[in-house]
């Protein structure tokens, strides 16, 4: 399968474009990976062979192409799927070309494309602090529409803050439904935790795409400079390599406290980065998918 | 108290803000980070962060340490030496520098003379002099001689001058040095005063040396020592024993060889040089710290000036393996010969029928030679004599002080009284006695006396009988007695003139003298020995004094030339004392044989030179003894770095570039650090 690079991805002109790009292209990869069995529900066409019964002719391909097709019917289904997006201040770093939030909003598009692609209901719920927007879960190509759009004008801002959003979503939202939550789930672990589980507890599932860039897990700078905090705007002059072993550490630990504390609830988290190809996320999201089908 | 040697170094001190400057540059420019979230800088900057701003500090101390260090080091810190309070070492100095050039310095070393040694510890002082200093140079060896007007500041001609200078064979006197020095500094204007000794450091060039009259609170005195080996052999002296010297029989020289040395020598050779020649060889072995003497045979073909020479071996300081002697043996002798009738057995005996006229007679009764000039005779020979005028007694005195001989018969016509006082206090003459028994023969008689040393001491000698004597008393040179043990022939001494007492007679009333064959062997070698005897073998002068030389011709008044060792020649202008010519020599400055020619090219007088032999001895001064001067020994240490460390204190840039490398290695473990991290 060929990878789209997200940074390629990012310089296409609209969100429906980008999200056709990505979902389209993991469509095509998909038919010729092993990964084939996923069981991805669109029509499609097949040569006629004998024994298939007369009446899935497709009559029309046959008028176009002279050639016998048989046309696979799609099946209709009934997973409500909640896209949440951080859109918080700090999701605007980026230091490979492509911001966290530019990442996300594509990565949420192509989410979006794909489960109305499959006739599933797709809602958003954006964030910071609070909940700063929200699109209830609507499986028509309107809604997709209104999806791609907020997700193109979105701009990063406000401090981030999971809990406030995931205890108003989690009272609204319906039983066996698919919550994706796409953040750098910069807040406090523990509170983080304990609202997704909240989720969880609710007999929804989860799928947490923990998004960081490169930088953030590394530290990867070389001279003394003075950070600024993308949420608080306070500043911290230091030498990063003197800090780079323990904040890697920090990081690392942060990270392994929210994987397993959500593995031993049995949600997946999906460590990504701003550098991962969208279609491995696209295909944790299948994965799931087929689980709840 | 620190104090620096290159002071305009310092201003590369500056250098050490180059550390503080990139510190603030880099903290100027340093770039605005927009970062996602500072929740995991923040509790590591507390922790991690202090230990590395220290870390940090003290690697930006230990920069800039490295860089003063540096810098610090080509200025060279000094330390400043505890010898002398002294001015700021910045100020200008006023140097004296004696530069030691007695022959002790011509010893050599890998076949370096030690005063080599001292020109080039010269030459580098000089080179250490700075503008505004000054300088006073002076060799220096048992007189000082300076060579600058005073202080000079024109040092290049200084070190042509030093090219110049040659070893003396003069000895040593530090102390006439060092006065010189202390007089010295009274015309210095500058405010540090030095005085720099160079030499070998002998102990006996310290005589007369009191610690007490030199002491100088406002000047560093430093003794730079050359040392050499203490081990030395040098021929001290030549003597000639008591003998008559004649031409073509046999003579002794003994000498006497030093050992200066710690250590005991196996034999060495010496020989005997005579007219160029040498003439014997003989060996002695030298004791350790002890002296040697030893004897060696010469001979001479004919009579007139000779001079001669022992050597030994060449050691270490050749120079003083070798003594220069000289000696004249007439070539004949003017006898004056006064007395009654007998004085013709006297005349007989001195010039025999065969002989060559080896001796030129004149002889006077009293009436005729009553004026006699007794200085135109070599020796006098008086028979028998009468009371004679004062006048008379008075010239012929004056003539046996200034060096003539005498020998004088009592007889029957001798005035015992005025002839007694002549001789007093020496010899008494009482009166005439006749022998007891008719006669008396010879007594004792001294063998190894010259005059005797032609007989045989094992026979008797050939037999007189004295009828008559004059009863006399010596308390010493009796060299004969008579059978009766009372004196026969005395000797004595009236000034430099030698005279011979016989208490009888040769009348034959008296006694069978004057037909034994005792008689004219006696009288020609005491003639002999009077005139022109042993004694005045020329005692030899010594390098760096003045020759005053009596001339025999005594009627030489115009310029004479004194010819040295060396061939070089000056004038002379000979002056009349007392009756006698004589000339004064300059100094001189050369070990060997001097020669006096007269304004026609003859020989006229030759004498020997030699070297002190005081400074023939090796043995250094103890240096512990010199608690007053900075002692420097140039050979074991680096001249400049001992002056300066004395005249400023120690030296430090090496601690200091040591320190550099030390800070270097520490910055380079920290910086290592510092650097991995960051890449």
């Amino acid at each position: 399968m060929k990878l789209l690079a997200p940074e390629f991805v990012a310089k296409l002109s609209n969100m429906e474009l980008k999200a056709r790009t990505i979902v389209e292209g993991f469509i095509v990869g998909l038919h010729k990976s092993p990964y084939h069995g996923f069981s991805v529900e669109f029509s499609e066409y097949r040569p006629y062979i004998t024994g298939d019964p007369i009446k899935e002719i497709d009559w029309r391909a046959y008028g176009r192409t002279d050639k016998l097709y048989i046309k696979k019917h799609e099946e209709e289904t009934n997973l409500r799927s909640y896209i949440v997006l951080d859109k918080s201040a700090s999701m605007g770093f980026t230091t490979t070309g492509i911001t966290k939030l530019e990442y996300a909003s594509c990565l949420a598009g192509a989410l979006a494309y794909l489960m109305i692609k499959q006739k599933d209901a797709v809602g958003l719920m954006l964030f910071d602090r609070d909940v700063v927007d929200y699109l209830p879960p609507s499986a028509t190509k309107v809604r997709l529409f209104e999806l791609l759009a907020r997700l193109e004008n979105l701009s990063a801002g406000g401090e981030t803050s999971i809990r406030l959003p995931l205890d108003k979503l989690s009272e609204s939202v319906r039983r066996r439904s698919l919550v994706i939550v796409i953040s750098d789930l910069f807040d406090e672990p523990e509170e983080t935790i304990s609202s997704i589980k909240r989720i969880h507890f609710a007999k929804s599932e989860l799928i947490v795409f923990h998004i960081l860039d490169p930088a953030e897990k590394t530290f990867n700078y070389r001279e003394e400079a003075i950070f600024e905090d993308l949420e608080t705007g306070r500043r911290i002059q230091t030498q990063p390599w003197v800090l780079r072993g323990d904040y890697q550490k920090k990081v690392r630990e942060f990270a392994d406290k929210i994987r397993y504390e959500l593995r031993d609830a049995m949600i997946d988290y999906i460590p990504i980065d701003t550098s991962t190809p969208f279609e491995l996320s696209l295909m944790a999201y299948l994965y799931k998918r087929s689980k709840l089908l | 108290m620190l104090s620096w040697l290159n002071n305009i170094y310092l201003f590369g001190l500056v250098l050490a803000t180059i550390p503080i400057l990139i510190h603030f540059l880099t903290r100027r420019k340093l770039k605005l980070i927009k970062f996602s979230t500072l929740r995991f800088i923040d509790e590591i900057q507390r922790t991690r962060m202090r230990s590395f701003k220290l870390k940090q500090i003290l690697l930006l101390i230990i920069r800039t340490l490295i860089i003063t260090f540096f810098v610090l080091a080509f200025a060279r810190p000094t330390i400043r030496g505890v010898f002398r309070p002294s001015a700021g070492a910045h100020e200008r100095t006023s140097v004296v520098i004696l530069l030691d050039n007695s022959f002790s310095t011509s010893q050599e070393l890998g076949g370096i003379d030690l005063f080599t040694l001292e020109k080039t510890g010269a030459r580098k002082l000089i080179s250490l002099l700075k503008e505004g200093d000054e300088v006073s140079f002076a060799l220096f060896n048992a007189e000082v001689h300076p060579l600058t007007n005073h202080f000079t500041r024109a040092f290049q001609r200084l070190d042509r001058i030093i090219d110049t200078l040659s070893i003396s064979y003069c000895g040593t006197n530090i102390a006439k040095a060092l006065a010189f020095a202390k007089d010295e500094l009274k015309y210095a204007k500058n405010a540090n005063k030095e005085i720099y000794i160079l030499t070998d450091n002998r102990l006996s060039g310290w005589k007369g040396f009191r610690s007490e009259d030199f002491k100088l609170k406002e000047a560093r005195v430093f003794l730079l020592i050359y040392k050499g080996s203490e081990d030395n052999l040098c021929v001290s002296k030549v003597s000639f024993p008591a003998q008559l010297i004649e031409v073509g029989k046999p003579f002794e020289i003994s000498y006497e060889v030093a050992n200066y040395s710690g250590r005991d020598y196996s034999a060495i050779v010496s020989n005997l040089f005579i007219d160029d020649e040498r003439v014997a060889q003989s060996e002695l072995v030298p004791r350790k710290l002890g002296y040697v003497s030893g004897g060696l045979v010469g001979n001479i073909s004919k009579g007139g000036y000779h001079y001669g020479c022992v050597t030994i071996d060449n050691d270490a300081l050749a120079v003083d393996d070798v003594y220069y002697f000289s000696f004249k043996v007439p070539e004949k002798y003017r006898v004056l010969v006064l007395g009654g009738s007998e004085r013709i057995y006297l005349k007989f005996a001195l010039a025999p029928v065969d002989s060559e006229g080896f001796f030129i007679i004149s002889d006077y009764d009293y009436s005729q030679g009553i004026n006699a000039r007794f200085d135109e005779y070599d020796a006098v020979v008086i028979s028998s004599p009468p009371a004679m005028a004062p006048e008379f007694m008075s010239r012929l005195r004056t003539a046996i002080e200034s060096g003539k001989g005498l020998i004088v018969f009592t007889g029957e016509k001798t005035d015992l009284k005025s002839w007694g006082n002549f001789f007093s206090p020496q010899i008494s003459l009482f009166g005439v006695i006749g022998a007891q028994a008719g006669y008396v023969g010879w007594g004792r008689v001294s063998y190894n006396h010259p005059i005797f040393q032609p007989f045989d001491p094992h026979l008797p000698l050939p037999t007189v009988n004295f009828y008559r004597i004059v009863q006399a008393s010596a308390q010493t040179g009796i060299i004969a007695e008579y059978g009766n043990n009372l004196p026969a022939i005395i000797e004595t001494k009236i000034g430099q003139g030698k005279v011979i007492v016989v208490t009888s007679s040769v009348e034959p009333s008296w006694s069978t003298l004057y037909i034994s064959g005792a008689f004219i062997p006696f009288i020609q070698r005491a003639v002999q020995y009077v005139a022109k005897d042993v004694a005045r073998f020329d005692e030899p002068f010594t390098v760096g004094t003045s020759a005053l030389r009596v001339l025999e011709e005594a009627n030489i008044t115009s310029r004479l030339i004194l010819q040295d060792p060396r061939g070089n020649r000056s004038y002379l202008q000979p002056k009349a004392w007392t009756g006698k010519i004589g000339v004064l020599t300059p100094q001189l400055n050369f070990p060997g044989i001097y020669r006096i020619f007269s304004d026609k090219g003859e020989l006229v007088d030759l004498f020997a030179v030699n070297l002190p032999s005081e400074e023939s001895d090796l043995k250094p001064l103890d240096e512990k003894a010199k608690n007053d001067f900075i002692i420097i020994n140039p050979q074991n240490e680096e001249l400049t770095g001992a002056v300066f460390s004395s005249r400023y204190g120690k030296e430090l840039w090496k601690p200091f570039l040591l320190l550099v490398f030390f800070l270097m290695v520490i910055e380079l473990v920290l910086g290592s650090n510092w650097r991995k991290a960051k890449e």
